[in-house]
């Protein structure tokens, strides 16, 4: 068994050292890397620029504005010259005030729409700014408690290195193994091998064990390079490991349903799709629901989340379902691949 | 050695049969062929017979054991060389032997001496894929021979061949008979399996139509004639004849006695006439 389980996988190691494919993922890897690494700022600063126009008789909002240290550049004498303003910069907004201090009145100007969120922003510092002046201090009205112990902010380009881990990393197999088995449907070499004693289980575990071993040195490759080496590499070895041979059976599981990667493109593209639905969750945790989190990349991403940027959760409520998860889809996998591709007539 | 009875498959389930109640023995060290054309039936019985296609009724054993009973294990005993080759097209000649040697757990032999013997050794290094159909066909029929098996199932295998490379061919063939090989030879060259085989079984629409010897056959439904040229006056004449029948039987009798006979050579019908003669096909 271990030798031909061996044999297979030197055969197929060599096959994808000499696939097209595998040199395309490998440029892939050195441009995310360089990319992360030298190309990416920390954080993105959006230069939003605030125009002011105090439009009203008095003119003491405007004066208060300049006691704040308010450059004069931005506070502006027209509704024209700050709609012009706005024009020359598109992440630019005008506030132009009216009223008095005690009936204030805003009208926001800007270019294109804006988030609901930013649209918060501007409402509370206006009515921050409002209640500054009228000199209620709204600070300690309301305090914040954190469940677990605080850590360090996540830099904004080191955050999409477990979506990248998840979605470039262990999509590898689903994808190679497709693509693997239709070469040898297209060859007819998966004929040969049905007339060899090489078992199914041989012909499984050892392409899983290629795509498990190239997902590794991706993976390893790109977490050493862009966070360094002060993490938990055991686990994050265990969960690379987990997640690539799940994904590798998946992908043979769909794979034998197929004769060539046409037939296979629109189930298996739309299936990767879906595949990457829990990166919303990732990106707004607030969204949830109950669908994506029975998607094995939720569980997988919320464990390289935990591994590359830990905050002491418990890992063991994700790691256990997706071992379960990768041992039933062996069996499904195994009956699949006994049933058809090892056997004509169907 | 091999026995198979009663055989039937039905590939759509709607009783079309493809395989429809084939029986016949080979005995061991024996070269049986398998004759007929395109979609007679005869790559879906040899599949059935080394388990690529499940067997569906009928018998079909090895040595009293059902192949329905048999274990990986069997593939440690038998070669299959396909029609159409089958190559990893990434490897080269050399590495798809020595991948396949890996699968077997009976002692192989060594790709390279393998190579050689079909004329494929300056190549070894080059990738399958870059072969001639020739070479491929070679490569594939190499490959059968790897775990020097006890039963080779070979399909066309001297087709799109050199008459120089089939003649090595089956010489290979030859030789792995007086090892003791019992070799099933599936094809429809009527000449390389008349050269071959010990027995053929001529098969049309999933039916067995005759099984013999090619010389049994030949002289069961092959018309004997004669052709003798003699000498009348300067010039050299020829004349067919067929002694079965009693004018031509006469005029043989004259020619002898009267003429100045140059060669008189007897002459068989070849597999393929008889062929024809019984299914009213050809069968290329």
């Amino acid at each position: 068994m271990t030798k031909g389980w061996f044999n297979l996988f030197r055969k197929d190691l060599v096959i994808a050292f000499r696939n097209a494919l595998f040199w395309v993922l490998l440029v892939t890897l050195a441009i995310m890397i360089i990319f992360i690494k030298f190309i990416i700022p920390d954080s993105q600063e959006t230069n939003e620029l605030g125009y002011f126009y105090d439009k009203s008789e008095a003119g003491v909002m405007a004066e208060i504005l300049r006691h704040s240290g308010l450059e004069e550049a931005y506070i502006l004498n027209s509704t024209d010259e700050i709609e012009a303003a706005v024009a020359d910069s598109p992440q630019s907004v005008g506030i132009i005030f009216e009223g008095s201090l005690e009936e204030p009145s805003f009208t926001i100007i800007h270019q294109s729409e804006i988030s609901s969120y930013q649209r918060k922003m501007i409402d509370a510092s206006l009515e921050a700014l409002m209640a500054r002046i009228g000199g209620v201090n709204r600070q300690g009205s309301y305090e914040v408690a954190f469940l677990r112990p605080q850590t360090a902010p996540i830099s904004g380009k080191l955050a999409a290195i477990p979506p990248l881990l998840a979605f470039e990393v262990l999509i590898l197999g689903f994808m190679f193994i497709a693509v693997f088995m239709f070469q040898e449907k297209e060859e007819g070499s998966i004929r040969a091998y049905r007339i060899s004693p090489g078992s199914t289980a041989t012909y499984i575990l050892s392409k899983a064990l290629v795509f498990l071993a190239i997902g590794l040195v991706y993976g390893l490759a790109l977490v050493m390079l862009t966070i360094g080496i002060k993490l938990n590499y055991g686990m994050l070895i265990l969960i690379l490991t987990l997640g690539s041979i799940l994904y590798s059976f998946l992908g043979a599981i769909v794979a034998v349903f197929f004769n060539n990667i046409s037939e296979w493109f629109v189930v298996g593209t739309g299936l990767l799709m879906v595949n990457m639905a829990p990166v919303i969750s990732h990106m707004y945790p607030s969204f949830s629901p109950k669908w994506i989190t029975y998607i094995p990349s939720y569980s997988i991403l919320s464990l390289f989340n935990e591994i590359l940027f830990p905050t002491g959760k418990n890992l063991m409520p994700w790691i256990i379902p997706l071992t379960l998860g990768t041992v039933a889809a062996y069996i499904v996998c195994y009956l699949l691949v006994d049933g058809k591709l090892m056997k004509e007539g169907h | 050695m091999i026995h198979v009875k009663n055989l039937f498959h039905d590939y759509s389930g709607k009783g079309q049969y493809a395989v429809n109640d084939i029986s016949f023995d080979i005995n061991k060290g024996e070269i049986f062929g398998f004759l007929g054309p395109s979609g007679a039936g005869k790559s879906t019985v040899q599949n059935i017979m080394t388990g690529l296609l499940k067997l569906q009724k009928g018998e079909v054993s090895y040595d009293s054991k059902s192949v329905k009973d048999l274990d990986s294990s069997f593939y440690n005993n038998i070669g299959v060389s396909f029609e159409h080759p089958n190559l990893y097209t990434k490897l080269t000649g050399y590495e798809n032997l020595k991948y396949y040697t890996g699968l077997f757990s009976v002692p192989t032999l060594d790709p390279m001496v393998l190579l050689d013997r079909v004329g494929l050794r300056d190549s070894a290094k080059k990738k399958a894929g870059a072969y001639s159909k020739g070479m491929k066909q070679r490569l594939v029929f190499a490959r059968a021979l790897i775990n020097n098996p006890n039963i080779l199932f070979l399909d066309e295998p001297t087709s799109g061949l050199d008459p120089s490379t089939a003649n090595v061919i089956k010489e290979i063939i030859r030789q792995k008979q007086q090892e003791g090989c019992t070799i099933f030879l599936t094809t429809h060259n009527m000449f390389a399996a008349d050269e071959l085989c010990n027995r053929v079984a001529f098969i049309n629409d999933g039916k067995i139509v005759a099984c013999d010897s090619p010389r049994n056959l030949k002289l069961q439904f092959g018309e004997k004639s004669v052709k003798v040229e003699y000498k009348s006056g300067e010039a050299v004449k020829k004349d067919i004849l067929f002694l079965e029948k009693e004018e031509d039987r006469a005029t043989f009798n004259r020619l002898v006695n009267t003429k100045d006979i140059q060669t008189i050579h007897s002459q068989e019908a070849t597999l393929e006439q008889i062929f024809i003669k019984l299914t009213g096909r050809e069968l290329a």
